[in-house]
């Protein structure tokens, strides 16, 4: 009965919804969308993902007591979201099948996980939220094993799955000094390798990172909404956005539902409609529309190898020699004269890369740990050499004499 | 008996799927005309409604084709228009009259002719020769073959000014050897006196396809795919594979400016023929592995300061937009007043018909009609560039036309800088199982299965029902035919010779020759392997074994480079150079001429 009141009162206080659209959101009293990166609860006061279609909106879980973060499935059947059963409970991820039933439950963290996404090969991956930092993990939406794809710490959420098959993340690495780092974007694979950062940083925050269906992801920068066109380096702002909040929902057909902050709260926002939010945070919202399911990836771990193996090309001038920091070691290695090199490292473990001069002097160093896979091999372009560039064709010096029956 | 051959012939090829490849435009914008590789034919359309008015038969596999303009220009004569057609697999250039579509007369030329140009101030075709790499001219008046033009390997594609220089195209880069960085070159004939006047070089690319000229200031623009051979392929973001580009070749200028035709996440593959609008502001360029036509700014190409190296963002200071169209796109032509653009899709067996002046509008004009079988939908996964991620590259741009780019390649899954290996060829790929030089892959299911979405495509690759599909296509791949066997099986005398020694028992001075190092031990059966691996003494530093697969050995003489890793750059150094121990047959007891005889030999496989 009691759930019965609840999904009544929900539909009472609906907001006018366009009949045509069909879309899920997360409505909360209170809403602070970066207290994960510090530990703490993003819906203080609990959440309720909603589901509107047909005219009507409704509890999409009302047997659980909070539900946020929904993501639809591909073909547009099921809805994928984090949730508790009471408030004392940590967030799981879970899972709803639209054509009934109850809510069913994919995870047993010891912590909140949150923001889950469908992966293809009926895989899921979610945010694990630690003391101190986050971990991305995927699993199987039929159990299976639990596999952890980050291993530097740092506070790393799971945005989108793109088209191509990788894990869009917001968020920063752990940084050497201990600093707070400006939220970004960063890429991994479905199985943890290929980390890089999406684009060259940015002075703000950048969350909220979703693909629309032209291939633009589309993000929050600081105060504003902006994008990366898959033909450019830089962004490019939506000053007249104002007050939006990523993620963006897009249509398919160019439009997109969005929220939009308002005195009292967020109200989501599609074409000049505006969805009231009766003083509530109406976020979150993903169209229930069937999708392109973006590309399986499969994984090339060497698995015969328990290390990784970077090549570097194109280092600075100035650079004779590369550093590995590891967990209480490090490691080094000759660059060569055209400005390759080429070394082994441990996987699965944090690393910090360092360039130093002929008098052993740091001429650059990564302020972030990153990580490589056990049997990852990597090709690194320079330092901070953004993704537009490509490599020069040429054999590298560091691999002319290569043992071949090295690890 | 001669009308049931050629019964059997014509039913063939209307049993055939058409293979539009290129075409041209008549003057007046009435009439298509379009070579169908698959059926040794050219079509003529009506380019309005897209009706046939008219076929005529030529040799086998024809492709270039050019259209006489001056004869056109006298409006009242358009029938003795001629189009000139190349037959690749026949070695002719066809003169047809081109209303009547009526075969007039064909002249030999080099081997596998592929593209053709044609200049009327001095009455000459031109035709650029494959296999032979060289260029035919063939000159109209006397019907003779005036010379050849030694360009260099690979050579395929050409252009004419319509002031007396021809530039040619290869799609084989030069080989300084087997690890140097691949580099090609536009090569510019003089029409008149025939002498290479310069050969420009384009640094970094592998294979050329056309060239176009733009405008009277003679900048050349030349589509190529730039490979990154020489570093792992361990991931294939940021042009990590292939970068498609566009080299833009401004005279007085001494280095072309490199612009790539890729988005940073979004590649345009294969960048394969061209057309430039009559006042020069807009290019159009098809990509094959793409199915798209890429719209470029042209004045903007020429403006474009390019930094240091590739810069994939580049592409958005010129490109206007990617046109989706049908399958394979390789052939494109513009009507004469510039508003149509016509685009042969090979694989579709289609043109697409596209109103620039209506948004791009586009219909489609059916040549075919057979629906496509499990072959032709394997060939259609196998030229399309949608596996690879980001869409950089397809079987096809190291497989070029469906047999190889001549480069050595450093794969990952061995790890890096080891096991490097020249890419094989891909005739009688069906009888010359394993695959892979190492011979890991026991069948094509796995090599172009789960091996080369892992390590190839680093997306979700071919599976299912379409790997089955594209196996039948791979296994369905004819040979070209073989240019130096005779036609009645015989053999020439340096050739027996060859064979003699290709079979021998013994040495020159007596000796037995164990049978393991008799050539046709490991070359036996019908396409010479025998399917094992063998150690011929050709390991390097960098190999971690020396045990190869034994590779086969039809149309060898067709091939860029030998042995597994591309080293031997003649089939000559196979047999000196890299056989100083005798372990690859014994070899060091023969003389320069007997070597010399067994390649000849080897030719005729």
């Amino acid at each position: 009965m009691k759930v019965l009141l609840l999904a009544v009162s929900l539909a009472i206080a609906a907001p006018r919804v366009p009949t045509q659209l069909r879309y899920v959101f997360t409505r909360a009293e209170s809403y602070s969308p970066q207290a994960w990166r510090d530990g703490g609860e993003r819906f203080p006061a609990g959440a309720t993902v909603i589901i509107a279609r047909d005219g009507v909106t409704e509890a999409l879980a009302p047997e659980l007591d909070s539900s946020a973060d929904p993501a639809v499935s591909w073909d547009a059947k099921r809805v994928l979201f984090s949730g508790r059963q009471t408030r004392s409970d940590t967030w799981q991820i879970w899972e709803k099948d639209l054509s009934g039933g109850a809510a069913r439950r994919i995870s047993s963290c010891d912590t909140n996980c949150i923001n889950p996404l469908y992966l293809p090969g009926d895989k899921v991956v979610y945010t694990r939220q630690m003391a101190g930092g986050t971990l991305i993990e995927s699993a199987g939406l039929r159990g299976g094993a639990v596999r952890r794809l980050t291993f530097a710490g740092g506070y790393l959420l799971t945005d989108d799955v793109l088209a191509d098959g990788r894990i869009l993340l917001e968020g920063a690495l752990a940084s050497a000094n201990g600093e707070r780092r400006p939220s970004d974007l960063f890429v991994i694979y479905p199985d943890g390798t290929g980390l890089e950062s999406l684009r060259c940083a940015s002075a703000h925050d950048r969350t909220g990172g979703r693909q629309t269906s032209s291939g633009d992801i589309v993000f929050q920068d600081g105060e504003k909404l902006a994008r990366f066109g898959t033909a450019y380096k830089e962004q490019s702002d939506f000053g007249q956005l104002s007050g939006a909040i990523a993620p963006v929902a897009d249509d398919g057909e160019g439009r997109w539902l969005f929220a939009r902050l308002s005195a009292k709260g967020a109200n989501l926002v599609v074409g000049r409609s505006t969805l009231r939010g009766a003083g509530l945070f109406n976020v979150q919202p993903a169209m229930l529309r069937v999708g392109t399911q973006p590309r399986d990836f499969p994984s090339g771990l060497l698995k015969s190898r328990q290390v990784a193996n970077a090549l570097g090309v194109e280092m600075v001038p100035d650079a004779r020699k590369v550093r590995v920091y590891l967990a209480g070691a490090t490691r080094e290695a000759t660059i060569e004269r055209d400005g390759s090199f080429y070394i082994s490292l441990p996987g699965d473990e944090p690393i910090r890369f360092e360039l130093l001069d002929a008098q052993g002097r740091s001429i650059a160093s990564e302020n972030e740990w990153i990580w490589m896979r056990k049997g990852e091999q990597r090709i690194c372009n320079g330092c901070h050499v953004g993704p537009e560039r490509v490599a020069r064709n040429r054999l590298p010096d560091a691999l002319r004499h290569i043992n071949p029956s090295a690890p | 008996m001669r009308f049931l051959a050629l019964f059997i012939q014509v039913i063939a090829a209307w049993a055939s799927y058409s293979d539009p490849e290129e075409l041209v435009v008549s003057r007046d914008g009435a009439a298509l005309y379009v070579t169908c590789s698959g059926r040794d034919e050219v079509v003529k359309l009506n380019a309005a409604s897209g009706a046939v008015e008219g076929r005529v038969r030529v040799g086998r596999r024809p492709r270039g084709l050019v259209l006489s303009e001056s004869t056109l220009r006298e409006a009242s004569l358009q029938e003795a228009a001629r189009l000139y057609v190349v037959d690749s697999w026949d070695d002719f250039v066809e003169e047809i009259d081109a209303g009547k579509m009526a075969p007039l007369r064909r002249f030999r030329v080099g081997m596998e002719p592929v593209g053709v140009a044609l200049d009327e101030g001095v009455n000459r075709v031109f035709t650029a020769n494959r296999i032979s790499g060289d260029v035919s001219v063939v000159d109209l008046a006397s019907g003779l073959e005036a010379a050849r033009v030694e360009v260099g390997p690979g050579a395929s594609y050409l252009a004419s000014d319509g002031h007396g220089h021809i530039y040619v195209s290869r799609i084989y880069p030069n080989a300084d050897g087997p690890r140097e960085a691949p580099v090609n070159e536009i090569v510019e004939i003089d029409a008149g006196s025939l002498r290479v006047v310069t050969r420009k070089r384009i640094e970094g690319a592998g294979a050329v396809f056309h060239v176009a000229v733009m405008g009277a200031s003679n900048v050349l623009l030349a589509p190529h795919l730039r490979p990154m051979n020489l570093l792992p392929t361990a991931r294939v973001e940021h042009g990590g594979v292939f970068v498609n580009a566009l080299a833009v070749i401004v005279p007085g200028v001494q280095a072309p400016r490199i612009l790539p035709l890729d988005a940073m996440e979004r590649a345009f593959a294969q960048p394969f023929g061209m057309a430039v609008d009559p006042d020069i502001r807009r290019v159009f360029v098809t990509g094959s592995g793409a199915d798209e036509v890429a719209v470029l700014d042209a004045r903007k190409l020429l403006k474009v300061v390019p930094g240091a190296g590739v810069d994939l963002s580049a592409a958005n200071q010129y490109l206007i937009s990617r046109i989706p169209v049908g399958r394979d796109p390789r052939g494109i032509a513009l009507s004469p007043n510039g508003r149509t653009l016509y685009v042969a899709n090979r694989l579709d067996d289609s043109i697409s018909v596209i109103d620039l002046g209506r948004k791009n509008e586009q219909r489609v004009l059916r040549i075919g009609s057979l629906e496509p079988d499990a072959s032709r939908r394997g060939e259609q996964l196998f030229y399309s560039a949608r596996f690879a991620f980001g869409r950089q590259f397809s079987c096809a741009s190291c497989h070029l036309d469906g047999i190889a780019d001549g480069l050595t390649w450093d794969f990952e899954q061995d790890g890096f800088g080891t096991d490097i290996v020249s890419t094989k060829s891909m005739e009688a790929l069906a009888l010359s199982a394993p695959y892979k030089w190492n011979g890991s892959n026991r069948d094509l299911e796995t090599e172009c299965g789960i091996m080369a979405e892992r390590y190839f495509f680093r997306s979700e690759g071919i599976r299912g029902r379409d790997l089955g599909d594209l196996v039948t296509f791979l296994k369905a791949l004819p040979a070209r035919p073989n240019r130096w066997r005779l036609k009645d099986g015989a053999l020439t005398e340096a050739q027996a010779r060859g064979k003699q020694l290709f079979d021998r028992a013994r040495t020159v001075d007596g000796r037995v020759i164990f049978s393991p190092l008799r050539c046709g031990t490991c070359h036996s059966g019908p396409v010479y392997t025998s399917g094992q691996l063998a150690d011929v003494g050709t390991k390097k530093e960098t190999d971690r074994t020396g045990s190869f697969d034994t590779p086969q050995l039809v149309n060898v003489a067709y091939k860029r480079n030998f042995l597994h890793d591309g080293s031997a750059q003649t089939l000559q150094e196979v047999f000196t150079r890299f056989n100083a121990k005798d372990l690859h047959g014994v070899t060091s007891d023969l003389s320069g001429s007997q070597i010399d005889d067994l390649v000849e030999y080897l030719k005729t496989l």
